[in-house]
């Protein structure tokens, strides 16, 4: 993957914060950057309260719902600039190139609406063809729902949690979008059912080439099925990179979550845990935030502003000053 | 494609959801029935528990003991309890619940000439009150407006702190006779004249009825907009009414719908006084006049259709929340 290539999504120094009608703006997202390329599956990774629900956020216009806006920085989908599109620009954008999986399968669909309702709704937005009912059937067979004229005359309440994930995805993508967010989907479902969703999603993304961003705390789920990484810590991005790329981490933060990972401990052993917590929104240290947490902590790591991400754009890019002395780890 | 261990789960859950629903919808009806008849049972005891003599009353303190005599039989109030309460239980189902002891005017008849005034007051509040109120607690919840906010709690608060009597007679001070909207007293005519007579009462009603409204649906709505399906709406594109109606106001209904059936009963209790204050040919008075002559068939019979109406719009509420919003049960 070059540079020169066109992306699909190229976020820029993206900095989102909450404007407060007394205090000051408490900054929440500083320092965001990481490009999504046409058909890339990209896993963003980090610590809750890291930022990345956020960044999404201001990919389908739901910032200003939650109070947040972007202070600076850009968003740029294909030509357009979502960072700053207004409410009217989101009216018409809503519902169409960039399809939303929430994170919670219970409380995503709407429950005083059956399924067939909810998948009328989604399509009507779309520009395919065929009528409404066929193509509702055609998205949930596409998701692999059986007994598709039951299904679409229930509720939710009346589906499990995997089958209403399915749903959801299902709605997702039925204006054919270019971009799928999928922010924590497998969120309270049972390890055999996350594991059909992810499959679900990377079938989709081979046969429709639809770019796809998936959130998640799970590194191992991510490694598993995205082609490129993207870290998030105290509100920015501090490693971007390809999976096979990640095994080398240029940042220490990922080096810790490689460490603490479940899939590669040692049984009978302690679980590696992440030094320390990460640091609260709005008390951000000066320099690196990972600094208070990091074992290759320099002198020169706690002035200044948080490093921006070195190296090229689309190349394994970190934000640590000393990434030399992880080389050998 | 493969069967899928969830679907297979799933198409028999299908068959027990329904099951689930229809035993659900008959053990409703069941408990209904049984409170029915509970009811019937307190409105018979009520008023015969309590201190006095229909037939000393009616006589008067000079009656000779041959006359308490003579007309406790003909009344039908020398035989036992349960002779009594089989008579009028058994009654019940033919359509007959008794004489007046003094007016020698069937119940039904008291009940079918009077009940209509009082209902027509009451379905003007719950429709007065269902106007007002969802659009209120609608304005309020999106308006995020801390002071919006504040007046509306402020002013709920105070509305309900206010007696209806109270707001009663100062309605009907400023209504009836500063602005002359509304008689000062009095009923005539059929539907529509009627409701020159009925309005304010129905308003009154409104000044308890609205802020307990508004402030359930103002607290359901605030919690369904923090619900992860709303942003799912909005990002997928839903606008306008169909936001308004299937994301915001359907989802939030339920309780409030369920609170309004309970309300009925409270305001059928209410319209006693209100029928009192506003002297409306209403079943409540004539409640009052049947209890202050103890007039066992007139209290017990008037005291069992309060009974019947309240257990009736507590199920048509339920199963109005129920198809509004299948999260609720119908248990």
């Amino acid at each position: 993957m070059t540079n020169t290539t066109k992306k699909l999504l190229q976020v820029t120094d993206l900095q989102i914060g909450i404007p407060h009608p007394r205090r000051e703006t408490l900054v929440i997202v500083n320092k965001a950057s990481f490009d999504v390329g046409y058909g890339e599956m990209v896993g963003i990774v980090g610590e809750s309260g890291s930022g990345k629900t956020m960044v999404c956020r201001s990919m389908i216009g739901t910032l200003e719902r939650r109070g947040a806006k972007v202070l600076a920085g850009q968003v740029l989908f294909e030509d357009q600039d979502l960072a700053h599109a207004s409410e009217t620009t989101w009216k018409k954008l809503r519902g169409k190139a960039i399809g939303y999986v929430p994170q919670s399968a219970l409380a995503g669909p709407n429950p005083v609406l059956t399924i067939g309702a909810q998948l009328s709704e989604a399509l009507k937005k779309s520009d395919t063809k065929g009528t409404i009912a066929e193509q509702s059937k055609a998205l949930l067979e596409l998701v692999k729902i059986r007994r598709i004229d039951t299904v679409m005359k229930q509720y939710p309440n009346q589906l499990s949690g995997g089958m209403r994930q399915r749903v959801m995805i299902a709605c997702a993508l039925a204006s054919n979008p270019k971009l799928l967010i999928a922010d924590e989907p497998t969120t309270g479902l049972d390890v055999t059912v996350q594991a059909q969703i992810m499959v679900l999603l990377k079938e989709i993304r081979n046969e429709f080439g639809t770019a796809i961003i998936l959130i998640s705390h799970d590194l191992a789920l991510i490694d598993d099925v995205c082609d490129r990484v993207v870290v998030m810590h105290a509100g920015a991005t501090v490693e971007v990179g390809s999976v096979s790329e990640m095994t080398t981490p240029r940042h220490p933060y990922t080096v810790a979550l490689n460490q603490s990972r479940i899939d590669i401990a040692v049984p009978g052993s302690e679980l590696v845990t992440i030094l320390g917590n990460a640091p609260s929104v709005g008390q951000w240290p000066t320099g690196c935030r990972f600094a208070g947490r990091c074992t290759i902590v320099q002198s020169d790591c706690t002035s200044g502003d948080h490093p921006p991400l070195f190296g090229d754009r689309g190349a394994h890019q970190s934000a640590c000053l000393h990434a030399d002395l992880l080389k050998g780890r | 494609m493969t069967q899928l261990p969830t679907d297979i789960k799933e198409a028999e859950t299908k068959d027990r959801n329904k099951l689930a629903l229809r035993r659900m919808f008959l053990g409703r009806i069941v408990r209904s029935l049984s409170v029915s008849f509970w009811v019937m049972v307190i409105a018979f005891l009520m008023i015969r528990l309590s201190p006095g003599d229909p037939v000393r009353i009616a006589l008067g303190a000079e009656a000779t003991e041959a006359a308490v005599t003579e007309m406790r039989h003909k009344l039908g109030l020398d035989t036992s309890i349960f002779s009594q309460f089989y008579h009028y239980f058994t009654g019940i189902f033919s359509g007959d619940l008794g004489m007046s002891f003094f007016s020698g005017l069937s119940v039904t008849n008291v009940v079918g000439t009077h009940l209509p005034v009082t209902l027509m007051i009451i379905g003007m509040s719950i429709l007065l009150g269902i106007i007002l109120a969802i659009p209120i607690a609608l304005f309020v919840a999106l308006s995020k407006n801390q002071i919006a906010t504040y007046l509306f709690r402020a002013f709920t608060s105070v509305s309900l702190a206010l007696p209806g009597f109270f707001l009663a007679l100062v309605g009907l001070l400023f209504f009836g006779t500063t602005l002359n909207w509304a008689p000062a007293a009095g009923y005539t005519g059929a539907f529509p004249g009627n409701l020159h007579f009925l309005w304010l009462p129905a308003v009154v009603n409104c000044g308890s009825l609205v802020p307990v409204l508004s402030r359930v649906l103002h607290s359901s709505l605030m919690d369904t907009l923090d619900e992860e399906f709303v942003e799912t709406g909005v990002i997928r594109g839903v606008r306008k009414i169909r936001f308004y109606w299937s994301y915001m106001l359907r989802p939030s209904l339920a309780p409030t719908v369920v609170l309004l059936s309970y309300m009925v009963g409270v305001m059928i209790g209410g319209t006693v006084i209100m029928e009192t204050i506003f002297s409306l040919p209403g079943i409540g008075r004539e409640l009052i006049t049947a209890v202050d002559s103890r007039d066992y068939p007139v209290v017990q019979g008037i005291v069992m259709i309060f009974g019947l109406i309240v257990v009736f719009f507590s199920f048509i509420g339920d199963l109005l929340g129920y198809l509004l919003d299948r999260r609720v049960t119908l248990s």
